[in-house]
């Protein structure tokens, strides 16, 4: 009997991975949008990122998965209600915590890209715009594959720490694979049985992760490593 | 590149798509899903249980259309409060500090209290006995309000699952734990790890001791009259019926 619930645990390890593949579209967009802004020089735009980032990294994720799941709609209701919307707006478990892991996994990435793009150096922009280079074409063939190759050992410790995040969202009443173990620890009294095998996924995701990112690094390093082919 | 980002914004609709609640005019009804043999999940992830099968017939009985999910135990009251869901079963009792901030059903059940221990190990619950004992509760429960209050001299121990306490219990950790009669006896005694333990103390209800409340009821947004109303309806016409009888025997009647 208890074979079919390591199933059905198992089967909510999609809506995990899910969430923490949404999460890290949205971390890694955020990310390039706020390395790109700090590292212009305008003024406004680094007005904006700077406290995002400081914000980001300095509340703890379940604290503000709460604040988005219960107090954000609410918040968003009443200041419609007072403008005479009658107009309710609200979150799924999903969405809550999409919301927060791209957040605050935006302002990590956003530090690791920055940190890469300072490393490349300067000339190589000016001798592209030398050339007659497009600013994308600058993005997309000269500081992007740098950018790959430097930021991928800071992008793979985000990477794992937001899979892991993403168990909160079981808090929210996501059934994830947490939720679900949980569920099936008290169903069949066998606790240590089902967080094993939900533990047993995450190290399995984290152990393929780290080697999909290996082999990627290995491609992105073949351009320092090859020397001037 | 492209085709991972592609694989990525495709996987987030999925889940966009998945994750959305129901349609309107659907009543959504959250239950604790940690709680045999009340409100638990079957091997494919079905809610199952007392609770469940009464609101599905109070639901058909009133013909409401009702989705009943499985929520954590400490959002389902905030979660009722900003309308995220419309009502609550989960076995949850009746008392006047609920009652100022939601609404019950009519109560439907008087659940029965009881405390486990090990065979032999605790013969005499008074307050007295079990001083310096440590007493096992699950949090934010009756069962919690009521050895708080009445059993100061002992140490209490509270854990926020149904079966936690049971582990602590087995290890030593805990001397005895109090819950549902119901839920001890389905989830401990008829198993294997609950052999050397047993039900002590007398049987204790709402007319015992005020903290047990009057009985559990569905809980609901003060604001939903109409859905109170309908509610009532539903259980007086399932309690009728004899539905409700079948329901207590189908679960109950082995004690």
């Amino acid at each position: 009997m208890s074979g079919n619930y390591y199933l059905m645990v198992l089967n909510a390890g999609w809506v995990s991975l899910q969430l923490a593949f949404a999460s890290l579209l949205l971390s890694v967009i955020l990310g390039l949008l706020g390395a790109l802004g700090k590292q212009s020089g305008i003024r406004w735009v680094k007005a904006i990122v700077t406290p995002y980032t400081l914000l980001a990294r300095g509340i703890p994720d379940l604290v503000l998965m709460l604040l988005v799941f219960y107090s954000v709609p609410a918040l968003l209701n009443s200041g419609l209600e007072s403008v005479g919307l009658n107009y309710s707006i609200e979150f799924s478990p999903f969405i809550a915590c999409l919301i927060t892991l791209g957040f605050i996994f935006g302002a990590y990435m956003t530090e690791t890209f920055r940190y890469a793009l300072t490393i490349i150096p300067h000339g190589e922009i000016e001798a592209a715009q030398a050339f007659g280079f497009t600013h994308r074409a600058i993005f997309l063939r000269i500081l992007l594959p740098q950018l790959i190759r430097l930021a991928l050992p800071g992008f793979t410790n985000n990477w794992l720490v937001l899979v892991k995040a993403t168990a909160l969202a079981s808090l929210l009443g996501l059934q994830d694979i947490m939720f679900s173990a949980k569920g099936a620890a008290e169903s069949t009294g066998k606790p240590f049985t089902f967080y094993l095998l939900a533990a047993g996924f995450y190290l399995a995701v984290t152990l393929l992760s780290v080697a999909a990112l290996h082999r990627i690094s290995q491609r992105y390093a073949l351009v320092v490593r090859g020397g001037n082919p | 590149m492209m085709k991972i980002a592609k694989m990525m914004l495709a996987l987030a609709a999925a889940g966009l798509a998945g994750s959305l609640y129901a349609a309107p005019g659907k009543i959504t009804i959250a239950t604790d899903a940690t709680f045999p043999p009340f409100e638990s999940i079957d091997a494919s992830g079905k809610l199952v249980g007392y609770d469940v099968d009464l609101m599905h017939a109070i639901c058909k009985a009133a013909a409401l259309d009702c989705n009943v999910i499985s929520a954590p135990w400490d959002g389902m009251i905030p979660g009722l409060m900003n309308n995220k869901y419309d009502a609550l079963i989960s076995q949850l009792t009746v008392t006047d500090a609920r009652r100022r901030v939601m609404a019950f059903s009519d109560i439907y059940d008087h659940p029965v209290f009881r405390f486990v221990a090990k065979k032999g190990a605790v013969t005499d619950t008074s307050p007295e006995a079990l001083k310096g004992k440590v007493i096992a509760v699950q949090t934010g429960t009756p069962m919690d309000t009521y050895v708080t209050k009445h059993y100061p001299g002992s140490t209490i121990k509270r854990y926020d699952g149904g079966s936690a306490p049971y582990l602590d219990l087995t290890a030593g950790r805990a001397d005895i734990f109090m819950s549902y009669e119901a839920q001890i006896i389905y989830s401990f005694l008829k198993k294997d790890d609950g052999k050397d333990y047993q039900l002590v103390g007398p049987r204790l209800t709402g007319k015992d001791a005020p903290e047990f409340g009057e009985g559990v009821g569905i809980a609901m947004n003060k604001k939903n009259t109409a859905l109170v109303e309908k509610i009532n309806q539903g259980l007086a016409k399932v309690r009728a019926d004899g539905d409700l009888d079948a329901l207590n025997k189908k679960y109950f009647s082995a004690e």
